[in-house]
Parts: C-alpha cells; sequence; structure tokens
C-alpha cells in the first residue's frame, strides 16, 4: 500500500511515482516589482521597507526581480529545467488596491494574473497559487491594524472568492497562507519581519507591539480567515476538481542532550508549537492542548461553529522545509516576559550537548544542512495526521556571498546543488521506503529574489540575478542538476492530460 | 530480490543458464560443508557449468550489464582462474562490468540481485589460502647471490684508502649482486658501505671496512633474479672521507633524434658525463638557433659546443642545472622543417626556449624519456638551425637516490570506518566522488600503471545519487587534494567535500557541501598517486601518496603521436592512448549517427580491449577485423554533421588499410575529414562521445618493419 516507486540505480524524476509533480516556487512581492503598476496598492512589506529601510536591508520590492515584466522569459526559464509546475502568489493589493471590493477591483490587476497563468499553462506548466503570501493590503493595517483584527475575516473571504471564482476554472492547486508560524511569529512575536511588531524585551528595535499575546491573536485571525476562504472554495462551482491547504513551515527537532529524557520528551511539544498550532487546528478543528495547557489565557479560543469549520479544511498538507534545530527543555520560563519560543518550554540550540552541528553550515549559507530531519518530518506528519496527501511547497539554500558575489561565484554554486540532491534523496527515501504520501515537490526559488530582511544579499534561485546588470538571469549549477534530474522519466503533463 | 552467498574457502562448482542474457546463476562452495547456493534467477534457455580444480580459484569476474526499460540485466559473464578462464557465457552486450583480480586475492563469494533473470552480481574477495587446501605445500627457495661492482667515492682528506666488499649469501629464489667499493681518504679507521640493488627484485648489500677512515658508498649491482640479500665485508686503508659510489652498470641508451633529421650535420656530445648543468639555447624568427650544454664528469664541468650557428637576430637563453640535486628527465620539442621549440624537463623546473608554443595543426611534437632514467648526454644534426635532437639516459639512481617509496600521508578525517588503501600507482587516472545525506558517501578511482589500468574499490557505500566523474588526460596527473571534513549530529566524521587540482591548472569539484575543517595534500615538485583512508556507510578518512612528479613517464619515449580529432565539443572526452597497433574495429550505428565505437588494440603480444564509447542502440555493432600484425590501418576518413536535435555528430567511419579499404560504417554527410600520415600507421584512438560519437582522432606511430 502506498506510494510504488519504480526501481532505480540513481536518483532523478523516474526515482519516484509516476505523476510527481516539480517545480519551482515564489512568491508575488518577492519577484513582481511593479508596485506602481495596475493601479496596485501599497502592500503592508512596501511601507515597512520606506518606515524602516535597516530592517529590510536598505532594500525593497520596488522593481524586485521584474517579473511582471519578464514572466513570459522566466516561463522559458521553467521550461528549460524540465519543471512541470509553477508555484506564484497573488498580490492581494493589485486586485483590490485598497483592500475591499466595494472600494475598487483594478481590471489590469486581475488582468496580468490571467495573463500569467494563461502562458503557464499554454507552455504545460501546472500553477500553483498562494492566495496570500503576506501582502497585506496597507489600507487594511492603517484601517483596523491587519491581521490583529477579526475584521480582516471578511475580507479576506471576500478577495480570495474573488479570486477563487476569477481563476478557480484554470487553476486547480491552491494554497490559502504560506507560513502561517513565520507570518505571526516573526511579523509579531519578534519583529524580524514586517509589520515588525514585539515588546521591547525581545527586540529592541521594535517601536509597539506585544509578545506573548499578538502572535497568538494573529494566528487565530488567520485560521478563522482560512476556514472561511475553504468554505467559499468549496461552494465554487467552477472550482470543482481543485485542491487546497495551507504552506506550513516547522522545522524539525533532534533532542539537545539524548541523556536528559526531558529533552527527548520537548520535541513533541516544540513540534505541536511550530506545526500542530495550525495543522491541528485546520485537522481536528482545535489547537493542540498542550498550548492550550501553557498558554492559557493569552491563546484565542474558537466557537463551535468555528471548530466545525476548521476540521478537515485543507485536502492536503503543504510543507516548506528547509533545516532542524536542536531543542533544549527550559526549565524556567520567565512569566513577566512572555514570548512564543518560551511558552513552548524550549531553546533552539544549533549545537547538541556533545557540542556536534545539526549538520553542515557553509561559511556562506544561511541555515544548516540537515536532510534527514526532512524525512522525519514527512514520517512524523503521516503518522501524526493520518496519512495526509502533502506536497512539499519549498526547499532550498540561501546563502550571503557578501564581497565576492559576482556571476562567476553565484553561478558555481556547488553547496546549492548538493543540497537539493541530500533533500531529494530524503524525500525519495520518505516515499518509497516510508511511503509517505507526497506528490509534488518545488524548489525555492526559481531565481534569487527579494529575501524580506535579508533584502537582496540571501540568494535561493536556480537561476542567478545580476542585481548589477539589468536583472540579467543566468543558469547556476543547481539549476543544471535539476534539469538533468527531471530529464529523466516520464513527464506527468504527459500522464493526466485529461485531468485539466 | 538481492542475495548474498557470503564469502567461502573457495568457489567449487559454477552452474549458469542463459541465451542473450544470464538467466541465472547457482554457485558451490568449498568449506567445511560443501554448501549450494539457491537458483539465483530462473531457469533459461541454455545452460553450462563447470567444475574448479582443488587448487583453482576464481581471481576475477567479468561482466556485461544492461539497462532495459523495467530492470538491469546482466547479458554475459566470464570468470577468470588461475589456470584458465570460462565463458563468455551469455552474449556481450551493454557496459562492461568487472571484478578485477586482486593481488594475492580469489573471489570467494558471490552477491547480486535476482528475479527472474540475474539483475546484478558482485563478489566477495578473501586471501588464496596457502596450504591449507591439501593441494601441495608452498616452496621456498634458497638462492646463492654473488656479484660484483666497483664504487667510487670522494673524500674530503687527503690520502687514499681502499675498501672492498663481496657480495654476501642471499637467501630467496635468485641471485643477487652485491657491490665492491672503493672510498679514499686519509688518517683514522673507516668503514665503507656499498649497496647494491639488482634490477628484477634482487637487493645485494655488500659492506666495506676500511681501516683509517670513513667511507660510504652506494653502488647498483648487476642483474638478479628473484629476492636477495647478501651481504659482505671488505677492508680499506686510508683517511677519513665520506664518498658516493658508483656502481657499474650498462652503458649509456641512446635514444635517436628527433625532429627533421635530413637538414644540417650530425653532432654528437656523447655521453661520458655524470649529468648536464647547464642548458644554452637561442631562438630566432625561424626556429632554434643553437643549442649548447655543459656537463660534469668527476665533478669537473666540461663546456660544450655550439650546435647550429650564432646570428644578429637571436633571444639567447641560458638555464643552470643544479646538479646533482637537479637533474634533466626529458625532453620535449616540436618542429616543421626546423626545431620550433625544445622544453627540457628537469626532476624540479621546465625550461623552455621556443618561438612558439606547440600547434599541433601544423607541428609535430615528440618526447625523449625513458622511465627512471635521466639525460646525461646529447647529439643530432644542426646546420643554420637546430634540425633534431637525441640523447642519452643513464639510470638516474646511480648518483641522486630517488625514494623508491613514494610519501604516505596521514588520512584526514575521523576514526570510525573501515581502513582502506589502494595504493600507490603511476599515476590516477579517474575519480569517482558519490554523495550521501551528510557528506561524502563513496569514492572510487582508477590508476595507471604504465599502460595498464587499474581499477581501485568502492570505498564507502554508494547512494542513489551515484557518482560525480573526472576523468584525467593522459598527459595529466592531479597536484593536490583539499577536502573538508566535520563530526555532526548523528553521524560519524564524514569527509564533506573533495576538491582535485591537476598540473593543467584545472579544479574538479567541489565534490560535496564546503563545511568543516580544512585539509590538503600536496608537495611541491610532487604528485598524487594513490589514496588511502577509512570509511564505513560514509568516507571517514582520506589520505594520498605522493610520488615526485618527474619520476614516471608522462608520455612513453615512442614516438607516437596524437592527431587532432573531427568533430564537435559534445560529449565527454574519451582516450584509448596509443598501442602496438589494432586489431578489430566495432562501429555501432544509432538514429542520427554513430552511437558507439570500441576498439581491440595490441601492445606487447597482448590483446588489450578498449573500452566503449558512446551507447550502442538496439542496432548493436559491425565489425572490422584487422589480419594482424601483417595488416594496419593507414588512413581513417569520415564525415560529421550537424543534425536536427542533436550537437553535431560523427555520422560516418571508413578505416584504410595496406592491405583494403572497408566498408563506409554510417551514412556519409556534412563535414568530411581524413586521418593519415605518410610513413605511420594508426595505432589508437580518441574522441568525445555522450549518447553519440560527437568527435574522432587517431594517434599515429612510424611503421616498422
Amino acid at each position: 500500500d502506498g506510494p510504488v516507486c519504480p526501481p532505480s540505480n540513481k536518483l532523478s524524476r523516474a526515482s519516484f511515482p509516476e505523476g510527481f509533480l516539480f517545480g519551482t516556487a515564489t512568491a508575488a512581492y518577492q519577484v513582481e516589482g511593479a508596485i506602481n503598476e495596475t493601479c496596485r496598492g501599497p502592500a503592508l512589506w512596501d511601507i515597512y521597507c520606506r518606515r524602516y529601510p535597516e530592517r529590510c536591508n536598505n532594500d525593497n520590492g520596488d522593481v524586485a526581480v521584474d517579473f511582471f515584466h519578464r514572466y513570459k522569459e522566466d516561463i522559458q526559464l521553467m521550461k528549460n529545467l524540465n519543471t512541470d509546475a509553477f508555484r506564484m502568489s497573488i498580490a492581494w493589493p493589485r486586485i483590490f488596491p485598497h483592500g475591499r471590493k466595494e472600494k475598487g477591483v483594478s481590471q489590469a490587476g486581475v488582468q496580468f494574473y490571467h495573463d500569467l497563468i494563461d502562458e503557464l499553462i499554454k507552455n504545460g506548466i501546472t500553477p500553483f497559487v498562494t492566495v496570500f503570501h503576506w501582502d497585506t493590503p496597507q489600507d487594511l493595517e492603517d484601517e483596523y491594524g491587519g491581521f490583529l483584527s477579526e475584521r480582516i475575516v471578511k475580507d479576506f473571504r471576500e478577495y480570495a472568492d474573488f479570486v477563487f471564482q476569477e481563476y478557480g476554472g484554470k487553476v486547480k492547486h491552491w494554497i490559502t497562507f504560506n507560513e502561517p508560524w513565520v507570518f505571526s511569529h516573526a511579523g509579531y512575536d519578534v519583529g524580524k519581519k514586517a509589520p515588525g511588531r514585539c515588546s521591547s524585551y525581545v527586540n529592541a528595535k521594535c517601536q509597539d507591539g506585544r509578545s506573548g499575546y499578538e502572535a497568538y491573536l494573529v494566528t487565530h485571525n488567520l485560521l478563522i480567515s482560512h476556514a472561511e476562504a475553504v468554505e467559499a472554495y468549496r461552494k465554487c462551482e467552477k472550482c470543482k476538481g481543485g485542491k487546497i491547504g495551507i504552506a506550513h513551515s516547522p522545522a524539525w527537532f533532534e533532542a539537545h542532550d539524548l541523556a536528559d529524557s526531558q529533552d527527548g520528551a520537548s520535541i513533541d511539544r516544540a513540534l505541536d508549537f511550530i506545526l500542530g498550532w495550525h495543522l491541528d487546528t485546520t485537522t481536528f478543528g482545535d489547537y493542540p492542548q498542550i498550548m492550550k495547557d501553557i498558554v492559557g489565557h493569552r491563546l484565542p479560543k474558537f466557537t463551535t461553529e468555528q471548530k466545525a469549520k476548521l476540521k478537515a479544511s485543507t485536502d492536503f498538507v503543504g510543507l516548506n522545509y528547509y533545516t532542524s534545530v536542536f531543542s533544549n527543555h527550559l526549565e524556567k520560563p520567565d512569566p513577566s516576559k512572555p514570548r512564543w519560543m518560551q511558552d513552548s518550554l524550549i531553546t533552539w540550540e544549533s549545537k547538541n550537548a556533545q557540542n556536534y552541528a545539526i549538520g553542515s553550515k557553509p561559511l556562506t549559507a544561511a541555515l544548516n544542512v540537515y536532510s534527514r530531519g526532512f524525512r522525519s518530518l514527512l514520517k512524523y506528519i503521516k503518522d501524526k495526521y493520518a496519512n495526509p496527501e502533502i506536497m512539499i511547497m519549498e526547499n532550498g539554500y540561501g546563502e550571503e556571498l557578501g564581497a565576492s558575489d559576482s556571476v562567476a561565484v553565484g553561478t558555481a554554486d556547488h553547496n546549492r546543488k548538493y543540497y537539493l540532491q541530500r533533500h531529494l534523496l530524503s524525500m525519495q527515501e520518505a516515499v518509497c521506503i516510508d511511503k509517505v504520501n507526497v506528490t509534488g515537490y518545488f524548489v525555492w526559488s526559481l531565481l534569487d529574489n527579494f529575501e524580506w530582511q535579508d533584502g537582496y544579499k540571501n540568494r535561493f534561485g536556480l537561476y542567478y540575478v545580476d542585481f548589477k546588470n539589468n536583472l540579467t538571469r543566468y543558469e547556476k549549477e543547481s539549476g543544471k542538476y535539476y534539469k538533468d534530474f527531471l530529464s529523466q522519466g516520464v513527464r506527468p503533463s504527459a500522464l493526466k492530460k485529461d485531468e485539466l | 530480490m538481492s542475495w548474498d552467498d557470503g564469502s567461502h574457502a573457495k568457489v567449487k562448482k559454477v552452474q549458469l543458464t542463459f541465451d542473450e542474457i544470464i538467466y541465472s546463476i547457482q554457485v558451490t562452495y568449498d568449506g567445511a560443508t560443501a554448501l549450494q547456493s539457491q537458483l539465483r534467477g530462473s531457469v533459461g534457455p541454455k545452460s553450462a557449468e563447470f567444475t574448479l580444480a582443488p587448487d583453482e580459484y576464481i581471481t576475477a569476474l567479468s561482466a556485461y550489464g544492461k539497462s532495459l526499460s523495467t530492470q538491469e540485466v546482466i547479458t554475459a559473464l566470464t570468470f577468470t582462474t588461475n589456470k584458465t578462464s570460462y565463458g563468455p557465457y551469455g552474449t556481450k552486450s551493454g557496459f562492461q562490468i568487472s571484478a578485477p583480480e586482486a593481488t594475492g586475492k580469489q573471489i570467494s563469494g558471490f552477491l547480486g540481485t535476482s528475479g527472474n533473470v540475474l539483475n546484478t552480481i558482485d563478489v566477495h574477495y578473501s586471501p588464496i589460502p596457502t596450504g591449507g587446501t591439501g593441494t601441495g605445500g608452498t616452496g621456498t627457495g634458497t638462492g646463492t647471490g654473488t656479484g660484483t661492482g666497483t664504487g667510487t667515492g670522494t673524500g674530503t682528506g687527503t690520502g687514499t684508502g681502499t675498501g672492498t666488499g663481496t657480495g654476501g649469501t642471499g637467501t630467496g629464489t635468485g641471485t643477487g649482486t652485491g657491490g665492491t667499493g672503493t672510498g679514499t681518504g686519509t688518517g683514522g679507521t673507516g668503514t665503507g658501505t656499498g649497496t647494491g640493488t639488482g634490477t628484477g627484485t634482487g637487493t645485494g648489500t655488500g659492506t666495506g671496512t676500511g681501516t683509517g677512515g670513513t667511507g660510504t658508498g652506494t653502488g647498483t649491482g648487476g642483474t638478479g633474479t628473484g629476492t636477495g640479500t647478501g651481504t659482505g665485508t671488505g677492508t680499506g686503508t686510508g683517511g677519513t672521507g665520506t664518498g658516493t659510489g658508483t656502481g657499474t652498470g650498462s652503458g649509456a641508451q641512446k635514444l635517436e633524434a628527433q625532429g627533421n633529421s635530413t637538414g644540417g650535420t650530425s653532432w654528437d656530445d656523447g655521453s661520458d658525463y655524470d649529468g648536464v648543468t647547464k642548458i644554452y639555447a637561442s631562438y630566432g624568427g625561424e626556429g632554434i638557433q643553437y643549442v649548447k650544454f655543459d656537463y660534469v664528469k668527476g665533478g669537473v664541468t666540461k663546456q660544450g659546443v655550439l650546435h647550429g650557428k650564432q646570428q644578429s637576430r637571436q633571444n639567447p637563453r641560458e638555464f643552470v642545472i643544479n646538479h646533482p640535486d637537479e637533474y634533466l628527465v626529458s625532453v620535449e620539442g616540436w618542429y616543421e622543417t626546423v626545431m620550433l621549440g625544445i622544453q627540457f624537463k628537469t626532476n624540479l623546473n621546465t625550461y623552455e626556449v621556443s618561438i612558439y608554443p606547440f600547434e599541433p595543426s601544423t607541428d609535430t611534437k615528440f618526447t625523449l624519456q625513458v622511465q627512471d632514467k635521466k639525460i646525461i648526454g646529447f647529439h643530432g644534426f644542426a646546420g643554420n638551425h637546430v634540425n633534431s635532437i637525441g640523447a642519452y639516459f643513464v639510470p638516474k639512481s646511480s648518483t641522486t637516490p630517488v625514494p623508491s617509496t613514494p610519501l604516505k600521508l596521514t588520512a584526514e578525517g575521523g576514526e570510525t570506518g573501515a581502513v582502506w588503501d589502494d595504493g600507490s600507482h603511476d599515476d590516477v587516472k579517474k575519480v569517482y566522488v558519490g554523495q550521501g545525506q551528510d557528506g561524502v558517501a563513496a569514492v572510487k578511482f582508477e590508476y595507471k600503471n604504465g599502460s595498464q589500468v587499474v581499477f581501485g574499490d568502492e570505498r564507502g557505500t554508494r547512494t542513489l545519487l551515484g557518482f560525480e566523474e573526472f576523468e584525467l588526460e593522459s598527459d595529466e596527473y592531479i597536484t593536490s587534494v583539499e577536502g573538508y571534513y566535520e563530526k555532526n549530529f548523528g553521524v560519524d566524521t564524514v569527509v564533506t567535500t573533495l576538491i582535485f587540482k591537476t598540473s593543467k591548472n584545472k579544479t574538479a569539484g567541489p565534490f560535496g557541501i564546503v563545511s568543516g575543517t580544512k585539509f590538503e595534500f600536496k608537495k611541491e615538485g610532487y604528485k598524487i598517486t594513490g589514496f588511502h583512508g577509512r570509511a564505513g556507510e560514509y568516507v571517514n578518512a582520506i589520505g594520498a601518496y605522493l610520488a615526485p612528479s618527474g619520476t614516471t613517464p608522462l608520455t612513453p619515449a615512442t614516438q607516437s603521436q596524437k592527431l587532432e580529432g573531427a568533430g564537435s565539443e559534445a560529449g565527454t572526452l574519451w582516450d584509448d592512448g596509443a598501442f602496438d597497433g589494432v586489431r578489430k574495429v566495432s562501429v555501432g550505428q544509432a538514429q542520427d549517427g554513430i552511437g558507439a565505437v570500441s576498439f581491440v588494440y595490441d601492445k606487447a603480444g597482448q590483446v588489450v580491449e578498449g573500452k566503449e564509447h558512446g551507447k550502442p542502440t538496439l542496432l548493436g555493432f559491425e565489425e572490422f577485423e584487422l589480419d594482424y600484425p601483417s595488416e594496419y590501418i593507414t588512413a581513417v576518413d569520415g564525415t560529421y554533421d550537424a543534425i536536427f536535435g542533436n550537437e553535431p555528430i560523427v555520422n560516418m567511419l571508413r578505416f584504410t588499410t595496406n592491405k583494403r579499404v572497408s566498408i563506409p560504417f554510417g551514412i556519409g554527410a556534412g563535414t568530411a575529414f581524413e586521418f593519415k600520415k605518410d610513413g605511420q600507421k594508426i595505432v589508437g584512438f580518441h574522441g568525445r562521445a555522450g549518447d553519440l560519437l560527437h568527435k574522432f582522432g587517431v594517434h599515429v606511430a612510424p611503421i616498422t618493419k
């Protein structure tokens, strides 16, 4: 039972079950640019990077990598890689410039995504669309604080319903929210990402916010918004035959000290806080019990009706995997300084008690490379959440090349190539040995782009973007590998033409 | 299913069924209980079996395999024993897989995978038992070796002392020749030691004792066979002195002058020297104008005569050779009508005089070099220019002992995993590095020993990621290996990446993620000749063997020449090298042109089967067999073309011999080419190939009677 893998001597597309989709991923704010075209309204990150340039590496998404104008050429890059699918997001303020339909719909914005989606389909690339990838319309931020207010629920449902009705006939794979944990935690608990809110005892840069409270509130509103959007989606006639989910972004955890039973026991708790917070809720209809026990009154409660809508509110589990950490249980939390990390009663460690790193971390790497954690996480989700369909919505390798950054150095990205090899191998073992029902895999990212607080210095692409010279794209070693990996076996488009 | 018979005392009987492919194998082993394995696979149309004698062991297995759309199959098996060979069983097609002969080892068990047919096969090696099987004991012979040699030593004092030593008795099988040492010195009591090294495997040691001084002499003995050690004592008188003895050997070896020997007049500096101390040369607009050499004999410098002509427009060069630490190992030159460039290579440096670098399309290139010998004299032809040059060679160990054992650098990395050691060879030919989830999972190396290729075992455990490969060119060697190792959570210390640098300034890798503790194997004037380390599930540690980069010939001292190929730069480079001649040509067609070629060569009477280059299709191969040695290939012509959907490919090849012309193999169209050189025959092939043959070229050598 479970996935059927062909016998294989060398890892390639042909080592995976027939129909397995491989693609690349992007998000609107990180690639599009053209913030003043199509009557697009300001997004949360536009204003954040203007207000706090130093918190965006003095960069912004005004031009990004100009995907808005170059999408046709970039789709040829996707084809060149032999990919089957492409994950993109729709910028809410490009559809509703002021956040709500009654304040106006940008027909030019609506048309842009039609053109983009049509061009993908025309080239045999299956579109995967994220409804919300962090670009809240600034007008809603100004009006009621965005996701801090439950008023977002109605506005989000209206926006989501609009895009389902508009594109649902041709887009059959939807992601309501990208990385809710990062959105809530980085934006509202530690102030690392927009809107950059937290308590001053967490991060002195934060000018406003309340750690340990707001993140729970934001996630609460986000989850209810998700449930409402899914209800709208399931009522959408032309959307029939499609699938909808959330792209989660957990780390995997290993015990900091195997000799300390409390560290071992902390792993399930850590996973409940980082993943169960959203995945338990959309699967079973409520927050994990351990969170209710620890967070107490700071964790909002769902009504019975909300729980009913949340339960089984996804068709698949989207998973973004990058790295793992050691979990060290926390002896003495300080109740006067609440925050999400402390609530989980652990600290995150990059070295274990024996002073070993969890995986290689090259000098230019952003994160430790630990592919075995990927397989462990997949097995964990299979076992805990009743063997759901899983799609890897992101997996990739970031690096900051610093002063040595150049086309030659950037395209010789051997480390990224090997990162992909290891994770593809790990995923193949999860699918073919552990029989985890993974059906798709997306590399983050097609090309280097605006990496939020790190601006353009942190590169993730299979294509190098020369920011000094007209944003020219160059294929990297990793891109060549992915292309070669995908050149073998049978492309799913050859199999399931009749499904679309 | 995968199966593993394990390792046994020896293989007794092998039963096979097959037709186009191998259907099954069943092996009976000897041991405490004669054990018969399960039938691996299912019964096929034809069957065969063979039984080994009690003192017969399988030493090597050669197999051919093929990837079908549904599974891997083994198409043919050949078993080699210490007495004969069995097979091939099946039909050779696809790619070759081999379990090569390992010194002193036998194949003592098989493992593999099979379903309805045999899918893969691998072997266990174990030592060949000595005496344990009751088939006659192992004999150890005892021989006596005596011999004489003369050695001279120079002392720092005055007076004379003489020490003589005679080789003593040696044990082993053969005779060794000791040396006689002569030392000079004054005052006191001295001891002279003479060491004689026999060629072959005989070693003779002679010790001479002198009175009144100390003299140490090193001598090279004459011919010895087998292994023998002899010690002798002699007496001498004289003062204090340390001397280096020179053993008598054969006279210098003369390599004929290379270049255009029709011009100029003959010159010969002779060979009665210890070495070359200085080179003078100059070039003008047309070529090398003159050469002149200073030699040394017994510590006295002898100025040579200028060969060629000093002219008004010239670019004189002088190179001092720091005798005796530095010595000439080879001369490389290129010419049209006169010499255009000469490169003198010593054990330490390369000195060049040329009007322009070697141009393969117009120039002819040669190399004068003899393994383990150095140049002590020159001869040639010269007129207004240098027309040709030849050299005299003597064994270099006669005055400058070169460490005969390579340096073994300690392995870097972790302490876990099993120790492995490929040993040291002449050169590294090909490198394979395979990744796993935590670092380098497996490595494998191919080496060169003379004209032989040695396949190293796979070290570590290969994953589905397979291997990345890097092949060195025939005149290229590895100058350094750089890498990193790291200990991370949950795994032992593993090598995370390897980077290889070569004599042609190429860098291969990094193979793996660059992270952890850095290490490097490198020594000025040395090259990497082997690897060792530790491995289990991963490669835990790696170390290297180093040998002086000038000690082995990079190109043999034959006069073969590589002609630039025709076609495109697609695919990967292959080069069979140069042999004595070609025995058989096989050409396989694909839809758009030639898919694959392979050749059978002859080297010193031995049949050498070349590898398959390219990818055979269901169309198989057409063959062209030569009546070797009376028939030889004099020319190859063909065409290459750019065809839709492919890089330009070679689509036709035709072979002309001294007796006939082959059919055209393929549909000729596009750009025509021909390889032919008057007075020369074709002795090897090279080119580029991927799934198709993209480029094709030849090696030529003079036709000898």
